[in-house]
């Protein structure tokens, strides 16, 4: 699931991308690292050759939608979906889109959150990629898997920049594959 | 309003009678109304209300617009135009930018009362499933800003995230998010604008612009243009020259673009 096991074992890219990403002690709350990838968008080649690193992988496979996570899946969805040709729909918070929605909650480490898609988005049939900047447990991936298969999509694979070691037991998630670039820097 | 059919019922006299009134006033409709209880023209015509905006921009095009309000189930429509006064050699690269806009304007669909009762929500999402729209509004960006030396675009939450990044990444410039607060968790710095009702709060990263840099601020729409003057107001304090703000959608009876001052507008479509 990792980008190094999948053929791009040596990829100086990779490494360029990992070390464009900063970590952040304490955010949003004590204890946690977290993972920043503003400073990958600042890097103009990283920034680039992780979308390329996607773009190549999923040219080719016949995905006709590109789910990003709101927010930072917004950042990495649309210039993948541009380059494949794909539509683009935006995974939002609660009463943030317009239009008539399906909403899925989730379980987070405290509480529940919700996410909602438009309806009429996605076709039954279509083959769908979802997209986010990290994976930590996966709950929002579930959700948004949750959400295209309510409609009857056929979620290909979830696309990540950064996936946390807790996710790396699993491989899968809701049975779909995992395809993420790199682990997370200390 | 559910399952109606844009059009689909209507007499075929009343949607030729449309579509004749607007080729008079050289407007081609995109979208179509469906009035549910009108049988005839005389309904509809109670329930039209074409109100015709000219606004001058710059390079001679004219912009036209019908609106028709929504009462009583009836759907928005929207006509936009855009029609030249350039000579004949500048026509044929005009035709297909035209075209180009025309597709985009009618793949944005128009929500009324959200988020709340009066407010006309222009909905960008029905123009990012349509690839070929959604790849003309990014090329389109990149014509106008490429090899202009922009090194920043700094795109607004949560909708300029979706257009800044491939603009950004077409053009060689760094994408810069300009976020509601608490979401960033470097240090950052924050500016208050106002909104409608209240306050809010913009912030940016501390060392994600240096003084002296070119910056583009992109989002999906102005309105009152609050957001973008919070924008400028944080690009300019760390130093950076804002070389335009672009949206895709313009409200131009907000005058937000008046609001912006000195500092230039581009939006591909107006929306009344």
């Amino acid at each position: 699931m990792f980008a190094r096991e999948n053929g791009l074992h040596g990829d100086p890219r990779l490494r360029g991308i990992s070390e464009a990403i900063r970590v952040v002690p304490d955010f949003p709350k004590p204890g946690i690292m977290f993972q920043d990838i503003t400073t990958l968008l600042l890097d103009r080649k990283a920034f680039k050759d992780s979308v390329d690193i996607f773009v190549d992988r999923y040219r080719d496979m016949n995905i006709s939608v590109v789910a990003g996570v709101e927010a930072r899946g917004f950042m990495f969805g649309p210039p993948i979906a541009l380059a494949i040709g794909a539509k683009f729909v935006p995974l939002r918070k609660p009463k943030k889109l317009p239009g008539e929605v399906i909403s899925e909650n989730y379980v987070l480490e405290y509480g529940t959150d919700c996410l909602e898609m438009h309806v009429g988005a996605v076709q039954p049939g279509e083959r769908a990629l979802v997209i986010d900047d990290l994976v930590a447990t996966g709950g929002t991936l579930s959700a948004a898997i949750n959400l295209l298969e309510r409609v009857g999509a056929d979620v290909v694979e979830c696309a990540c920049v950064i996936g946390l070691p807790k996710i790396k037991e699993e491989r899968r998630l809701n049975g779909k594959p995992l395809y993420i670039l790199v682990e997370p820097r200390e | 309003m559910a399952g109606v059919a844009a059009g689909g019922h209507l007499k075929p006299q009343i949607q030729r009678t449309i579509a004749q009134r607007c080729k008079r006033h050289e407007i081609t409709i995109s979208a179509y109304a469906a009035a549910p209880n009108s049988s005839s023209f005389r309904d509809l015509n109670q329930h039209l209300h074409l109100r015709k905006r000219d606004q001058p921009n710059r390079g001679g095009l004219f912009r036209q617009i019908c609106h028709r309000p929504n009462r009583g189930g009836l759907f928005r429509q929207i006509c936009h135009s855009a029609y030249s006064f350039n000579t004949k050699a500048e026509m044929a690269s005009k035709d297909d930018k035209d075209q180009r806009l025309a597709t985009i304007a009618s793949t944005i669909r128009v929500i009324p009362d959200f988020p709340k009762p009066g407010i006309i929500f222009q909905d960008i999402t029905t123009l990012l499933l349509n690839p070929k729209a959604f790849k003309d509004t990014i090329d389109l960006f990149v014509e106008r800003y490429r090899g202009k030396d922009i090194s920043v675009v700094a795109g607004i939450e949560a909708r300029g995230f979706i257009f800044g990044p491939p603009i950004a990444l077409a053009i060689g410039a760094k994408f810069v998010p300009m976020r509601k607060p608490n979401r960033l968790p470097g240090e950052v710095i924050s500016e208050e604008y106002s909104l409608e009702y209240g306050k809010d709060i913009m912030e940016m990263h501390v060392g994600a612009v240096q003084a002296g840099e070119h910056v583009l601020v992109i989002d999906d729409l102005i309105a009152t243009g609050g957001s973008l003057c919070a924008a400028i107001r944080l690009l300019e304090r760390v130093g950076a020259e804002v070389v335009e703000c672009a949206c895709v959608i313009e409200l131009p009876e907000l005058k937000g673009r008046d609001r912006l001052g000195d500092k230039p507008l581009f939006v591909l479509v107006n929306a009344a």
